[in-house]
């Protein structure tokens, strides 16, 4: 019986200090979250709703691709996709010449 | 003739040194159980990276005559690496270079969830406590500890503490929590789909905030300096938990958590597999103890899911709904097989709802929870 209550209150005090340094540690978390919202709000302020190209959407087809557009753009706009939505998108199409082209790449690696 | 009788000599000589003269029917089902691991391990797939080394183990030490695991014996010397606690932090190093703490910086409340599901492991501590009364000399409460913590789903957790607190049990501990994180899709499903309603399931989340590089390299030193001050003895393990998550996000010791998650952890798991499996002698492993282990550690693993659900649920209502309650399911850590199965059990009700990323969070909670129930353990039945 003894050693029965002693594992109920080493139940009661163990879980209660696990819970205890995880609650501490999740509180900490908020602040680090207040942190990162105080830092970019400045700078996602104005990407509310892009909305890529235009023309046709075929979404049943095409939800792959959507998912990795949106995922690309809100990349480069430093936000998460829930913030964007993309109502249609279309090939662009391969324009100039082959020079250009290559030198457009070139420069995408240089950025990168 | 004196030739004959030297040649006799020696042939007699020869037989009784090998193994077959002292095989008893005691190794021979060792040696069935290894082999059955081994296959598996190596057929079905269960753990194979540590089940390999710990049957290969067992087997090894069945095999009778050959002094591996007596004074002098290779695994006997390598054995040490467990017995004062090394190996163990060591591979949880490595588990910290591959672990991304991402998803549990951005959704804070669900470390919560990593904490109720250790549930689990005091619900297996006075189980164990139960039989002991019930089978008097069955456990006592050191060894009670070590089969708890089966339920913290830590193969390296539940080695360290075993080899602090009743080296005597590691075989049959290192087995059972290995066997039960392999079958964690097969014991976790039921239990999500009985404790939940179809709508709870289907319940989406929003998406995670993304989190920053600095975040991400201040994480593992707060929680350092919180876990280490207030639970001193958890620090072998959480404070190599979280110094191979900081190499890991330090863009300049890249090199170094290379060598931690990879060439460094795989060696260590090699010594770590085999010695633990070496421990598994015939007369450690083929008694009553055992049975109760294995018991023990399903019950544990079980009682944590089912916790950690429960927990979600309340989650959910506090949250107006917003979070989902499978992900309660993944708190045990078994990382990342957990937060899988919470992904497949999600996306069966719905099929576009992304469960994952959300269960990430208490599954690498689960890590440090359990990391911290061990040390409690420590605290209160160490040395």
């Amino acid at each position: 019986m003894n050693a029965l209550a002693e594992g109920l209150t080493v139940t009661i005090v163990g879980m209660g200090i696990t819970l205890l340094a995880l609650l501490a540690l999740s509180y900490i978390l908020d602040i680090f979250g207040a942190f990162s919202k105080a830092k970019p709000k400045a700078k996602a302020q104005p990407v509310p709703e892009v909305s890529e190209e235009i023309e046709e959407v075929d979404e049943t087809d095409d939800l792959e691709l959507v998912a990795v557009i949106t995922a690309a753009i809100a990349a480069s706009l430093n936000t998460t996709t829930d913030q964007l939505q993309v109502r249609s998108f279309r090939r662009v199409g391969v324009q100039g010449s082959t020079w250009s082209r290559t030198a457009k790449q070139e420069n995408l690696k240089i950025i990168e | 003739m004196a030739f004959i009788h030297a040649l006799l000599d020696a042939l007699t000589g020869f037989v009784k040194s090998t193994g077959f003269m002292g095989l008893t029917y005691h190794n021979i089902i060792m040696i069935i159980v290894a082999l059955i691991l081994l296959y598996l391990a190596i057929k079905k797939g269960y753990e194979p990276l540590l089940l390999v080394p710990i049957s290969f183990g067992m087997l090894l030490v069945n095999l009778p005559g050959n002094g591996l695991m007596e004074e002098g014996g290779l695994l006997y010397y390598l054995y040490f690496g467990n017995k004062l606690g090394i190996f163990p932090p060591l591979v949880f190093m490595g588990v910290g270079a591959l672990t991304d703490f991402g998803p549990l910086i951005a959704n804070p409340r669900s470390v919560l969830l990593g904490g109720a599901a250790q549930f689990g492991i005091f619900f297996a501590f006075l189980g164990a406590i139960i039989l002991n009364m019930i089978f008097p000399g069955l456990f006592n409460l050191k060894e009670a500890a070590s089969i708890a913590i089966i339920g913290g789903a830590d193969g390296p957790t539940a080695i360290f503490l075993t080899s602090q607190l009743a080296p005597h049990l590691l075989g049959p501990i290192a087995v059972a929590a290995y066997s039960y994180m392999a079958l964690v899709p097969i014991i976790q499903p039921p239990i999500m789909r009985a404790l939940t309603t179809k709508k709870e399931r289907q319940i989406k989340m929003d998406q995670l905030r993304p989190v920053s590089k600095t975040e991400k390299v201040v994480f593992p030193i707060v929680v350092t300096i919180l876990v280490v001050l207030l639970l001193p003895s958890a620090a072998p393990l959480v404070g190599m938990l979280m110094f191979g998550n900081l190499i890991r996000e330090c863009a300049d010791t890249h090199n170094l958590a290379q060598t931690a998650s990879n060439g460094l952890m795989y060696s260590i798991t090699i010594f770590l597999g085999m010695t633990v499996g070496a421990t598994a002698s015939a007369e450690a492993f083929l008694n009553p103890q055992t049975l109760g282990i294995l018991a023990l550690g399903l019950a544990a693993f079980s009682v944590g899911t089912a916790a950690g659900i429960l927990f979600g649920k309340i989650m959910c209502k506090v949250s107006g709904g917003k979070v989902n309650p499978l992900i309660g399911a993944a708190g045990v850590s078994a990382v990342p097989m957990a937060a899988r199965v919470v992904q497949k059990v999600g996306s069966e009700e719905n099929p576009t709802n992304f469960l994952l990323m959300h269960a990430m969070g208490p599954n690498v909670a689960g890590v440090i929870g359990s990391a911290i129930v061990a040390g409690i353990f420590l605290t209160l039945y160490g040395a």
